[in-house]
C-alpha cells in the first residue's frame, strides 16, 4: 500500500524510519545525567574555557556543570521567550552588552536574580572596577556580574609605520597628532600607487564611533537611563568622524568586519586599528601573516593629558530566577569570575583581562607576545584599565545604537553633498532628532517600572 | 582586456561568423544565441555556488585573495580539507562530545519526517476539498487562502508560549505537528485531485470499497507526480527552515544543520571557512533528491497546468 | 477541463457516499489548526491592544499602539522600504523568471534538465545562508560581484553595495532574484507546456513575428499561471524578513545604514525584541496582515481572476 503514493515517498519513508532509528540511539547518549546546573553563553570560546576549567569546580562541590553554546540573537530570543512563558530557564546566562533588554519592566518581574546583596557582602563591587557593573544594574539593583574590562587600545601595523616611514608613535599624544602625522602618510590610490589610510571608521558609525564617544565620557545613556548621544560633544566626535571619512584631508577607511577586514589588514591598506583586548586574539587567528609585525599603542587623547583608552563590549554573568539552585549558581559565578584558581592562565588565552582588580598584577599577564613584537600586551592594557570609562545599561539600548547610526549615516550623506556648509548644525540637528526618536519609544512606556 | 572580456568577444564572434555563413538559414545562428545565453545564465546563477566550492576548499588564509581559485602552483599550500576537519572535528559539550554528523543526521530525520507527515495528512485534506461536496467546504477553502497570508512572525511569541504549556520545548515534536496537515500542501492535492476523473471514484463506491481505500489505492496512484513535487519542496523547506529549530530546541544535540553553521557566523565567531564548508555539504542531499525527483516535479505542474 | 468546481455526479446507486468521509479527512487540518493556530490567533489578537514589558506585565492601552505605528516615521519607513522592495522586485521578477522559461523552452536537447537544474538550484540554500553568503558576495574590495564588475567594466570594485543607502535596496532585489528566478520559472516552464503548438504555427503562417506571437498567443495561455506567480511573489515580499537580516550582519545595524533595509516584518522583530513589547509586535503583524489581504484583493480584482 506504500508504493501508492509513489516511490519518492517511500523513499524518503525508509530514510524517515532510519534516520529516526539513528536520532534515538544517539540522543539517548546524551540524555545521561541531569546536571545540577547549565550555564548557556553566547561565546563559543568564553564555553571553551569554562569547560577546561570546570572540572575542578565539580570535584569541588560534587556537582554536574553543562555548558551550553547559543549564538547571541537565538539566546535573546530563546530567553526573552522564557521568560515570557515561565519555562525551564538555564541557571546561568552569559549575555552580551544589549541584552539589557532583559531589565525592561517592573524590577521584580526580570528574569535574571538580583545578587545586590550577595555582591555587596562579597565587596565585589569593588574588588571589581566598579564602572564596568554600571552596565548591569538597574536602580540600584545589580542583576550581573562583569566579566571584563575591555580596554582600547590602537594596534599598528609596525613594520611599515616605524620600520618604513618611521614614525615614532610616543610622540602622539592627542587625536590631533595623530591627524596631523597621518594627512601626511596617506595615500588615495589616484597616482598608480596603492591606496594607504591611516585609521579604520565605520561607514554606519557602529563600535568604533562608540568607543570614540566613550572615550570621550558620551554614552547612548547615562545613569539615570536619559538619552545622552545628542549633545554637544557628541556632535562633535560625529562631525570629526564623517571628516576623517569623508573629508578632503580624510585618513580613515571603512573596511568593515569579516573577511575584507582581514584582507585590508594584511594588505597594508589601513595602518591603525581599534584593539580592545580580546581582538588581539582575534587579529592573531585571521591575521597570521602580519605576525612580528604588529603593535599596541594607547589611544591619542582628545585633549592633552585626557584619557587614553576607551571600551569595547561586555559580557556578564547573571543567574536566573528560574533556576533551580541559585546558591550553587552563585558559587559558579565566583569560581569563574573572580577566583584566578588557574593563575589567570584562561584569561590570559582568551585575552580578556578580568574585572577583578587584584587579577591585574598576576604575573602571567607579562608574558611578552611575539606577534605584537615581544609586548606584554594585557600588562599594557592592565596599566589603562582604571581608566576605562563607565557605560550605562538600558532596555533600549539596541534602539538607541540604531538611531545614533542612522544620525551619522545622515551626516556621512550631507558632507558627502555639502561638506562644511552647515554641516555642524546639520549633525546636531539630526543626532537631537535621532534622539528624540528614542526619548518618545521611552515615553510611550505606561508601565510602571517598579 | 582580461578573462571576461575575452571569452564575451569570442561568443560574439562565434555569433558572428554562424549568421554571415548562411544567411539563408539564421536558426543555426539563433539556436547558438539562445545557447551562449543559456550558458552566460547559467554561469551567473552558478557562480556563487563555484564560489562556496572554491572556499570551502581554500585554506582560511587565502579566502579572499583569489576569486575563485589561487593559480594552480599555489594549491599545495592553498587548498586543502582543513574547513571540513575543523568541521568535523568532536565538539566539546559536556553532555559528551558532538560531532557535525550528528547535525546532519537531525536534519535528515525532521526533513524526511515531516516530509511522510505532511505528504499523508495533506493529502487526506486535498481530496477531501476536491472531491466531496459538504456543508462549509467554500468557507474552509477561503479560511485556509486567508490564513497563507498571515505574517508567521506575528504567532511567535504565542506558539511559543503554548509549547511550553504542552511540553514540547526542546523536542521534535514542536517542529513536526503544527505543520503536519497545511494549507498549502491541501491546496497543492486538491489541486491535481482535480483532474482524478470521477467515474473510477464512483466504480469502486459501486464495489463496495471504502473511502479510504478509494483515496489510498485508487486516487494516490493517479497523483504520484504531485507527490514526488510536494515531497522536494516539503524536504527542502524542512532542511533549510532556520527559525523554528533555533526557537525550540533548547539541547545542543538535537539542532539542526542551518543552526549550527549560523553560529560559526556570528559577531564572536568568524569562522566562514567552516560555514561555507557545511554549506557545501548541506547542499548534497537537496541536490541529489531535487535530481531525482526533477522529472516529476516539472511533469506535475506540466499536468495540472494543462488542467486550466 | 472546467476549473475549480467540480460536483460528484449525482446517481442513485447502491451506496451513497458517506457523509462524514469528507468531514474525517479535513479533521487533522481542523484539529492542529484550531490547536496551534486558533490559540496563537487569538492571544495575538488581544496581545495588540496591550502594551507589555519584560515577561508579565501588561497594561491595557486601546487602540494606543495603533496609533503609534502610524505615527513612528520608521514604520513610514519600512512600509515605504516594503512597498519598493515588493513592485520592484516583482516587476524584476516575474520578467526574469519568465524571460529563463521562455529561453529554455525554445529549444530541444536534454541539455534543457541540466540548465533547469542550474537556475533552480539557489533555491537549495535556505535564506539566511544566501543572506551570509551574499554578504561576502557583495563585499566592496573582494567580493566576487565587485571583482566581476572590474574586469567587466574597469569600474565598481569599490562600491559598497551594503553600506550606503542608495545601493542596499538594489543589493537585496538582486539577491532575491537570485534566490527565486529559477524557483518561480518552473511555474512558468509548466505553463509554456499549455500553449497550445498548433495556434503558435498558425499564427507563424500569418506571418506574426515572434512578439506578436508571444503576445497573442503565448501570454493569454500563462496568464492564470502569470497572475498566481504574481501573488505568491507579492505576498512573500510583503514577508520578507530573513534575507536582509541575514544580508546586514555583518554590518552594526541589522536594518542597514539609516534603515535603508528596514522591512515590516522587520520592525515587527524589533518591537518584539528590541522594544521588548509583545503588544506592540502584535498590532504590527495585524497591520501587516490587513495590508497583505488589501494588496491581494486588489491584484486579484485587477487581474480578473476570481479562483481560488
Amino acid at each position: 500500500m506504500l508504493l501508492n503514493y509513489g516511490k519518492a515517498p517511500f523513499f524518503i519513508l525508509l530514510v524517515a524510519v532510519a534516520t529516526g532509528i539513528g536520532v534515538l540511539a544517539t540522543h539517548r547518549r546524551y540524555e545521561a545525567a541531569r546536571p545540577d546546573l547549565v550555564l548557556m553563553t553566547h561565546a563559543k570560546l568564553h564555553a571553551d574555557v569554562y569547560l577546561s576549567r570546570l572540572p575542578e569546580f565539580e570535584r569541588r562541590y560534587g556537582v554536574k556543570v553543562d555548558v551550553q553554546v547559543v549564538e547571541e540573537v537565538a539566546l535573546r530570543t530563546r530567553l526573552l521567550a522564557a521568560f515570557a512563558a515561565g519555562t525551564p530557564v538555564p541557571d546561568l546566562v552569559e549575555i552580551p552588552q544589549d541584552a539589557a533588554l532583559f531589565l525592561r519592566g517592573p524590577i521584580r518581574d526580570i528574569g535574571f536574580l538580583d545578587i545586590t546583596r550577595w555582591v555587596r557582602a562579597k565587596r565585589l563591587d569593588e574588588r571589581m572596577l566598579p564602572a564596568r557593573f554600571s552596565m548591569w544594574q538597574r536602580k540600584g539593583v545589580i542583576f550581573a556580574l562583569p566579566h571584563d574590562v575591555h580596554p582600547v587600545m590602537l594596534a599598528y601595523r609596525a613594520d611599515i609605520v616605524e620600520d618604513e616611514l618611521g614614525i615614532d608613535v610616543s610622540k602622539i599624544a592627542t587625536w590631533d597628532d595623530f591627524a596631523a602625522m597621518a594627512r601626511r602618510i596617506v595615500r588615495y590610490g589616484d597616482d598608480g600607487r596603492p591606496a594607504r589610510y591611516a585609521l579604520e571608521l565605520q561607514d554606519d558609525g557602529g563600535y568604533l564611533l562608540q568607543a570614540l564617544l566613550l572615550q570621550r565620557g558620551v554614552g547612548l545613556f547615562d545613569a539615570a537611563g536619559n538619552v545622552t548621544f545628542d549633545s554637544d560633544v557628541a556632535a562633535d566626535t560625529v562631525a570629526w568622524a564623517v571628516r576623517q571619512l569623508r573629508g578632503p584631508h580624510r585618513i580613515a577607511y571603512s573596511l568593515g568586519f569579516g573577511p575584507t577586514l582581514w584582507e585590508g589588514m594584511q594588505d597594508g591598506l589601513v595602518l591603525f586599528y581599534f584593539a580592545p583586548d580580546w581582538r588581539t586574539r582575534t587579529i592573531e587567528e585571521y591575521a597570521p601573516s602580519l605576525a612580528g609585525k604588529m603593535k599596541l599603542m594607547a589611544l591619542p587623547a582628545w585633549t592633552p593629558g585626557g584619557r587614553r583608552t576607551s571600551t569595547w563590549g561586555a559580557t556578564g554573568l547573571a543567574a536566573t530566577r528560574g533556576g533551580r539552585n541559585p546558591e550553587l549558581a552563585k558559587k559558579l559565578m565566583e569560581f569563574l569570575y573572580v577566583d584566578q584558581t588557574d593563575g589567570g592562565r584562561s584569561s590570559a588565552e582568551l585575552r580578556i583581562l578580568p574585572a577583578v582588580r587584584a587579577a591585574w598584577s598576576l604575573p602571567v599577564f607579562d608574558t611578552p607576545d611575539p606577534y605584537f613584537r615581544g609586548q606584554p600586551i594585557l600588562r599594557l592594557y592592565s596599566r589603562l584599565a582604571g581608566d576605562v570609562p563607565p557605560d550605562y545599561a538600558s532596555p533600549f539600548i539596541t534602539k538607541a545604537q540604531n538611531k545614533r547610526d542612522s544620525a551619522f549615516a545622515a551626516a556621512s550623506a550631507y558632507y558627502s553633498l555639502h561638506g562644511e556648509d552647515g554641516f555642524v548644525d546639520f549633525v546636531r540637528a539630526e543626532l537631537r532628532r535621532q534622539a528624540d526618536a528614542v526619548r518618545a519609544v521611552i515615553a510611550r512606556n505606561q508601565i510602571t517600572e517598579q | 582586456m582580461n578573462a571576461v572580456h575575452l571569452v564575451l568577444l569570442c561568443a560574439a564572434a562565434v555569433a558572428v561568423l554562424l549568421y554571415a555563413v548562411d544567411r539563408r538559414r539564421p536558426l543555426l545562428a539563433g539556436r547558438y544565441a539562445r545557447f551562449v545565453a543559456l550558458v552566460l545564465l547559467a554561469a551567473a546563477f552558478l557562480a556563487p555556488f563555484a564560489w562556496i566550492t572554491c572556499a570551502a576548499f581554500k585554506d582560511r588564509r587565502a579566502l579572499l585573495e583569489y576569486t575563485f581559485l589561487p593559480p594552480p602552483a599555489a594549491w599545495g599550500r592553498m587548498i586543502n580539507l582543513g574547513n571540513f576537519r575543523k568541521l568535523f572535528e568532536p565538539r566539546a559539550s559536556l553532555q559528551g562530545t558532538i560531532v557535525f554528523w550528528q547535525y546532519l543526521l537531525n536534519s535528515l530525520f525532521l526533513s524526511s519526517a515531516a516530509t511522510v507527515i505532511q505528504v499523508f495528512f495533506c493529502s487526506l485534506g486535498g481530496y477531501a476539498l476536491a472531491k466531496f461536496r459538504f456543508a462549509g467546504r467554500r468557507d474552509l477553502m477561503l479560511f485556509m487562502a486567508g490564513s497563507l497570508m498571515l505574517p508567521s512572525m506575528l504567532f511567535l511569541a504565542p506558539t511559543y508560549d503554548m509549547m511550553v504549556h504542552i511540553g514540547w520545548i526542546d523536542s521534535y515534536a514542536a517542529l513536526l505537528v503544527p505543520g503536519a496537515a497545511n494549507a498549502f500542501g491541501i491546496f497543492l492535492f486538491r489541486q491535481a485531485m482535480l483532474g482524478v476523473p470521477n467515474s473510477l471514484i464512483e466504480a469502486a463506491r459501486v464495489d463496495g470499497a471504502g473511502e479510504f481505500h478509494i483515496y489510498s489505492r485508487i486516487v494516490m496512484p493517479l497523483v504520484t507526480p504531485m507527490t514526488a513535487a510536494f515531497c522536494l519542496i516539503v524536504f527542502m523547506g524542512q532542511w533549510n527552515t532556520f527559525l523554528g529549530p533555533q526557537i525550540f530546541i533548547q539541547s545542543d544535540y538535537k539542532l539542526t544543520v542551518p543552526v549550527i553553521l549560523s553560529q560559526y557566523v556570528s559577531q564572536f565567531q568568524e569562522e566562514y571557512g567552516m560555514f561555507l564548508a557545511g554549506t557545501f555539504i548541506s547542499i548534497f542531499p537537496i541536490a541529489v533528491l531535487f535530481l531525482t525527483l526533477q522529472r516529476e516535479f516539472i511533469s506535475e505542474l506540466t499536468i495540472s497546468a494543462r488542467k486550466r | 477541463m472546467t476549473p475549480a468546481e467540480e460536483h460528484p455526479v449525482h446517481r442513485r446507486h447502491r451506496s451513497p457516499t458517506p457523509r462524514w468521509a469528507p468531514y474525517l479527512f479535513v479533521a487533522p487540518y481542523v484539529a492542529l489548526t484550531l490547536v496551534f493556530f486558533a490559540y496563537p490567533f487569538a492571544h495575538a489578537i488581544e496581545l495588540a491592544f496591550y502594551q507589555t514589558a519584560g515577561p508579565n506585565a501588561r497594561v491595557w492601552v486601546g487602540l494606543g499602539n495603533f496609533r503609534y505605528i502610524l505615527s513612528d516615521p520608521d514604520f513610514r519607513t519600512a512600509v515605504r522600504n516594503t512597498a519598493v522592495f515588493s513592485v520592484a522586485g516583482t516587476a524584476l521578477m516575474l520578467p526574469t523568471s519568465l524571460g529563463l522559461a521562455l529561453i529554455l523552452n525554445s529549444g530541444r536537447g536534454r541539455a534543457a534538465g541540466l540548465f533547469r537544474l542550474c537556475f533552480f538550484s539557489p533555491s537549495f540554500v535556505g535564506q539566511i545562508f544566501v543572506g551570509i553568503l551574499f554578504a561576502v558576495v557583495l563585499a566592496p574590495d573582494y567580493g566576487l560581484l565587485n571583482r566581476f564588475l572590474q574586469a567587466l567594466v574597469g569600474r565598481g570594485l569599490e562600491t559598497r553595495w551594503l553600506e550606503n543607502t542608495a545601493t542596499v535596496m538594489p543589493a537585496i532585489i538582486l539577491t532575491n532574484l537570485w534566490l527565486y528566478a529559477g524557483f518561480n520559472m518552473v511555474y512558468f516552464l509548466a505553463a509554456l507546456q499549455n500553449v497550445n503548438p498548433d495556434l503558435v504555427d498558425a499564427a507563424r503562417m500569418d506571418g506574426a513575428g515572434p512578439w506578436r506571437v508571444f503576445r497573442h498567443v503565448t501570454l493569454p495561455a500563462i496568464r492564470p499561471v502569470a497572475i498566481f506567480v504574481l501573488l505568491i511573489s507579492t505576498i512573500g515580499s510583503f514577508q520578507l524578513f530573513e534575507l536582509p537580516y541575514a544580508l546586514m550582519r555583518s554590518t552594526t545595524s541589522p536594518y542597514g545604514p539609516d534603515n535603508s533595509a528596514l522591512f515590516i516584518v522587520g520592525y515587527l522583530y524589533d518591537a518584539a525584541f528590541s522594544i521588548g513589547d509583545l503588544g506592540l509586535a502584535s498590532a504590527v503583524g495585524w497591520v501587516l496582515a490587513l495590508i497583505i489581504l488589501t494588496v491581494s484583493l486588489i491584484q486579484l480584482k485587477l487581474t480578473g481572476a476570481a479562483n481560488d
